[in-house]
């Protein structure tokens, strides 16, 4: 038992299991992309909730340092500072500054003016006490060279003062006064510096489920706030690697200056959601990190339970798709081999019962009743050609039998002499025919011939054949007259003929001593009339029905004179209804013309002659009916005086 | 052989198409026997019929046997051929031949 790739159950498994594979993987990308927007989703509101808490308090407390900035500027164009009482000045608005926003560790102005060109005052809080400090060379700083291009208020990146030793950021106001030409003219930039140690201390206090973490990001995408104090530590900014492939998602998440979430891989390696959105700082960004290895543990736990129902699934298919195709395929694998099996002539081999009701079982049982109809059919087959064989035997005995009856020869009659000579040719067809032929002698000087086609074959026309001859040559023997022998033969056969059997007869009676002929005929064809110079005819009269046919007949005798030498030809229609394979009749002309080649020959060599030219002319056709012929030479009588 | 089978009141018409012999009488024979009750005119037709055999004699024996009792029996359009056979067999005697 094989099963191949050709094999039904092959086919059925991977068709099955192609099938389920492209449904499962439809399934799983669908439920994967719903399953990610569904978190994108929850990230988005987790993000929206934490920032919402934090980052509002961020940026009340920057907002205050602009604000803070803008009162600075406001004060010292009102109170016009001279070098003497500035430092009071500053001291106060710092003051006052760090009541509203404590984290507020210095302010400064730097000037670049003809009067002060590239001078800073900064007060600064040292512990408790404030210092003032003058300070120059910072006319390249980035700080001051952005804000002074800026031309507007901005918020620096964040750094570490060369006066104030700490990470801070600084809100920068550049100073400008009008001139004359209306152009403005720039004087110098009023700082605010705020220490940004809080923003460490809030974002690492922002409790993320999933061990993640806040952060904030500087507009150069430094951080400036991470939960790593050791990261912050040694390199207080961390710039993102420039490999990280995150520098550009992040850029262009933050120039949307918009909310969002996006997968990507963390200063770590690890790969995280990381929500982003914008803060009131310009270009400042605060994020929160979900590492992925903890937040997507659920949704690999999700791919990991789907896969594994995938194999289960795939194993629990496979078999029930196995189960099924065993299921069809064996008893299809049995039956085919039983089929060789009976092919060859095997009845008795075992089919096994398939239980249940399905296509296969009720296949299964068709195909035992099958095979038991063989058998009973091939047994029914045996019988009857058995039946038909020794049926044809039985028929071929009586056929043997009932023309047994015939005569051979003269001899066998004892009527052989030398007035005349005779013979008669019967060849039946396959099966019991009808046809029969007759001679004897009446008396010394008187003989009877006769030729007789019974209608239909087999052995009612083979009892009806035997019942005619006998009922014929009994009257005839009995003295009869040819004509009464018909009559009363006819009358004798009407009486009880319920299948409507019929005879045709030809009936003669000749005299040896005269040649003189007395003859019926009942429905029967005429014989052939050869004359010794070599003309044939046919010896036509009206004939009388057929024998058997309708009662009360009386048949008209009829007669003719035998030159010797003349000979007559008595057949049935066996021979001129003989058809050849285009099925054509043997036909009368072609009956005269063979007879008129044969020129006073002897009967023997006429019937032959006949025969030879019936043979072939019919090839290969089949015969249907008896071929029967009787030839008698009326050879005259030898005058005593010759003797 | 075809065999076309009209009847009308007590009036049965059968025309006869090809042979009548031996494998094909039997066809005609189970046309008409048992099926004559209440007929009083048989009318055969064979134009179309090209040859006729002793089987076929022995049905129209038959039938005129049963018509001999009930009606009568015609058989019409006779080709010469078959007319031959028929008075060969002497059954141009008691058929009614038009």
């Amino acid at each position: 038992m094989k099963y191949g790739i050709h094999s039904l159950v092959f086919k059925q498994c991977v068709v099955v299991l192609l099938g389920f594979t492209i449904v499962f993987a439809f399934l799983f990308g669908l439920l994967r992309h719903q399953l990610n927007n569904r978190f994108s989703e929850i990230l988005m509101e987790r993000g929206a909730e934490i920032s919402e808490k934090n980052v509002n308090l961020i940026n009340r407390i920057f907002s205050d340092a602009e604000l803070i900035g803008q009162n600075v500027r406001a004060q010292l164009g009102k109170e016009r500072p001279d070098a003497k009482n500035f430092p009071e000045i500053m001291k106060r608005l710092l003051m006052n500054a760090r009541e509203k926003v404590p984290e507020t560790v210095a302010l400064a102005l730097a000037t670049d003016t003809s009067s002060y060109p590239e001078y800073m005052r900064l007060v600064h809080v040292e512990g408790d006490s404030v210092a003032i400090l003058e300070g120059k060379g910072y006319m390249n700083k980035a700080w001051y060279q952005n804000a002074k291009k800026a031309g507007k208020p901005m918020w620096q990146e964040p750094f570490i003062g060369d006066f104030v030793k700490e990470p801070i950021a600084v809100y920068t106001i550049p100073l400008f006064i009008p001139k004359k030409d209306g152009s403005e003219q720039f004087l110098g930039v009023i700082c605010v510096d705020i220490s940004i140690a809080f923003l460490q201390e809030t974002v690492s206090n922002i409790r993320v489920e999933n061990k993640g973490y806040a952060f904030v990001l500087s507009p150069k995408k430094n951080f400036v706030a991470h939960p790593n104090k050791s990261l912050m530590n040694t390199l207080y900014f961390e710039k993102l690697k420039a490999e990280n492939s995150n520098i550009k998602a992040i850029n262009e998440a933050i120039d949307k200056k918009s909310s969002g979430v996006f997968v990507g891989v963390t200063m770590r390696g690890e790969t995280a959601c990381i929500y982003y959105t914008p803060m009131i700082m310009e270009g400042w960004t605060f994020g929160i990190v979900w590492p992925a290895d903890s937040f997507f543990e659920r949704q690999r736990t999700m791919v990991r339970y789907f896969g594994i129902s995938l194999v289960v699934g795939y194993l629990f298919l496979l078999i029930l798709v196995l189960l099924v195709s065993f299921r069809v395929a064996r008893p299809l694998n049995k039956m085919s081999r039983i089929a060789h099996d009976l092919g060859k002539g095997d009845f008795n081999v075992k089919i096994p019962r398939i239980p249940g009701k399905d296509e296969v079982a009720q296949f299964a049982q068709a195909f035992n009743k099958m095979r038991e109809s063989l058998v009973e059919y091939i047994d029914n087959l045996k019988n009857v050609t058995n039946q038909k064989l020794r049926m044809e035997g039985e028929l071929k005995v009586a056929r043997d039998i009932q023309l047994g009856v015939l005569p051979k020869d003269e001899d066998e009659e004892r009527m052989r002499d030398e007035r005349h000579e005779l013979t008669a040719f019967l060849q039946p067809a396959r099966g019991v025919g009808g046809d029969f032929y007759d001679f004897y002698p009446l008396d010394k000087n008187r003989i009877v011939v006769a030729i007789a086609d019974v209608s239909g074959k087999g052995i009612p026309a083979a009892l009806f054949m035997m019942s005619v001859r006998t009922q014929l040559k009994s009257l005839a023997l009995a003295g009869h007259q040819v004509a009464q022998v018909l009559d009363e033969t006819n009358e004798r056969l009407c009486h009880k003929n319920e299948s409507n059997m019929f005879v045709t007869v030809w009936m003669g009676v000749l005299d040896l001593n005269t040649g003189h002929m007395d003859f019926c005929s009942a429905g029967h064809n005429p014989p052939v009339l050869c004359h010794t110079d070599g003309t044939v005819e046919f010896l036509k009269i009206k004939p009388g029905l057929v024998l058997a046919g309708m009662p009360d007949m009386h048949y008209q005798v009829h007669s003719v004179d035998l030159k010797p030498g003349e000979r007559l030809f008595l057949y049935t229609d066996g021979v001129t209804e003989a058809s050849n394979e285009e099925n054509l009749f043997f036909g009368d002309n072609r009956l005269l013309m063979t007879i008129e080649e044969a020129k006073n020959t002897l009967t023997n060599d006429l019937c032959r002659l006949v025969k030879a030219k019936l043979d072939e002319f019919v090839g290969n056709a089949p015969q249907f009916d008896d071929i029967t012929m009787l030839a008698v030479k009326y050879n005259g009588v030898e005058k005593k005086g010759d003797a | 052989m075809l065999i076309e089978k009209k009847v009308e009141n007590a009036v049965m018409e059968i025309a006869l198409d090809g042979r009548l012999d031996t494998m094909t009488a039997p066809q005609l024979e189970t046309e008409i026997m048992g099926k004559l009750d209440g007929i009083t005119d048989l009318r055969f037709d064979f134009v179309k019929l090209t040859y006729i055999s002793s089987a076929g004699l022995r049905v129209l024996l038959t039938a005129q046997k049963i018509m001999n009792k009930q009606g009568r029996m015609i058989v019409q359009n006779v080709c010469p051929e078959i007319k031959d056979i028929l008075e060969v067999t002497g059954f141009s005697d008691i058929l009614t031949i038009v």
